[in-house]
């Protein structure tokens, strides 16, 4: 009977973490689809372990570890390719105040998804679902000493590849409009 | 292996610094300004992933087509911002009355996604002199109350409040500078680069001063960190 309402209630967590599994899903495959499925096993999987989450305040780490182990899966089942990054790579190239903001995101999941898949995995919990470091490095079974160097291998990379080519835009030239803090 | 200086920043960007480790980091970065620079590369880079992926539904994703899901995808922005900034407006009524730090209280009282605790942003759209001046004496007092690891202000302006930012007000600035001074990486002045296009498209100058950073869209912006559980000012 217990079993039963743990269940439902499972369910109705899991069912309100689903848009962002899917997001993250998202962010490190780069294909609805395919994040999609990631989700769905993701989701099958929880509930047929759901025994193993025995502290419920780590249900989003615990399903955030899942995903990956289920990405990882998939990626040695599957070799990624390079068609994602060869047919987005003249984007790029536009300044950045002609685009929209739906092209302006679509420049940074380029950007994102030209990321080494360690370090891409890693910007994605930090800066999209707002991990702590140590929570990280739980839910990829690294050092917290790894989650910095690729978190940090990654910034500088998206770095070069978005706020270098701000600077390019020749409408702001002479005002040199994107600022920093001195 | 001792982190890098590099891994430090990103560190306190991320809120993973103890107190004393985060004292000592900014003393550092107050004396060099490539370590400011590179904290405010790193802040945008932070701003921007966030940005590019909103929660959303899944299947209109999935299922539409392109230039359908944009169109929603654009429809619905509108419906947050909207929904963003009307809350916004209910705060800044509530807020008015005297209850300025009642607004950290309420952010830790609600459920949040992102740990955004003590985290707000005053949103100043107007030109109007004494509105200036009330930006600035709410950021000042939430900074003042609520100094700890992890507390953030933001003052985001577009339309005419871009004008607090401009170099030509010398009263203005000074503050701004003694401010940032102050309150270092707890406190960031942003302007709305959409809104300085439009300015040079009108054949205006736009000088700002040197402490402010330059999001693509102040709205996008503000609806942004509206999703991680911020709290909203607007003046």
């Amino acid at each position: 009977m217990l079993n039963i309402f743990r269940n439902r209630k499972l369910g109705i967590l899991l069912s309100q973490r689903r848009e962002r599994l899917y997001r993250l899903a998202n962010s490190w495959c780069h294909d609805a689809m395919l994040a999609d499925d990631l989700v769905q096993d993701t989701l099958r999987k929880a509930l047929q372990k759901s025994d193993q989450l025995k502290d419920d305040s780590k249900l989003d780490a615990w399903l955030f570890r899942i995903l990956h182990n289920t990405w990882m899966a998939y990626l040695r089942k599957n070799k990624p390719t390079l068609d994602f990054d060869e047919e987005k790579s003249q984007e790029l190239t536009t300044p950045e105040s002609l685009l929209s903001d739906q092209e302006r995101c679509e420049r940074v999941r380029v950007a994102i998804s030209r990321l080494p898949i360690s370090q891409r995995s890693v910007v994605s919990l930090v800066d999209i679902e707002g991990c702590r470091y140590h929570e990280v490095s739980e839910i990829l079974d690294i050092p917290i000493g790894t989650v910095m160097s690729r978190l940090n291998r990654a910034r500088t990379a998206l770095k070069k590849q978005l706020i270098g080519i701000r600077k390019e835009n020749t409408l702001f030239q002479k005002q040199d409009y994107l600022r920093r803090v001195k | 292996m001792p982190a890098t200086m590099s891994e430090r920043l990103n560190a306190l960007v991320d809120g993973e610094l103890g107190q004393e480790e985060r004292a000592e980091l900014l003393g550092k970065i107050e004396q060099d300004p490539k370590l400011k620079a590179e904290l405010c590369d790193i802040h945008r880079i932070k701003d921007l992933v966030g940005f590019a992926y909103p929660l959303q539904d899944k299947n209109q994703e999935i299922k539409q087509k392109p230039w359908l899901r944009i169109g929603k995808m654009a429809a619905s922005l509108l419906l947050v911002l909207g929904i963003g900034f009307m809350s916004g407006y209910v705060s800044s009524s509530l807020l008015s009355s005297d209850s300025i730090d009642s607004t950290l209280l309420q952010a830790q009282a609600l459920p949040q996604i992102n740990e955004p605790q003590n985290k707000v942003i005053i949103y100043l759209g107007s030109s109007e002199k004494k509105k200036f001046e009330e930006t600035l004496n709410k950021a000042e007092t939430l900074l003042k109350k609520y100094r700890t690891a992890g507390t953030a202000v933001y003052v985001v302006t577009s339309a005419g409040g871009i004008d607090l930012l401009r170099a030509n007000n010398s009263g203005i600035q000074q503050r701004i500078k003694k401010m940032r001074g102050l309150y270092a990486t707890n406190l960031h002045f942003v302007a709305c680069n959409n809104q300085i296009y439009q300015l040079h498209q009108k054949g205006q100058d736009v000088n700002l001063v040197d402490e402010v950073e330059v999001a693509p869209s102040a709205v996008q912006f503000v609806v942004n960190h509206l999703k991680k559980g911020w709290r909203y000012i607007a003046i």
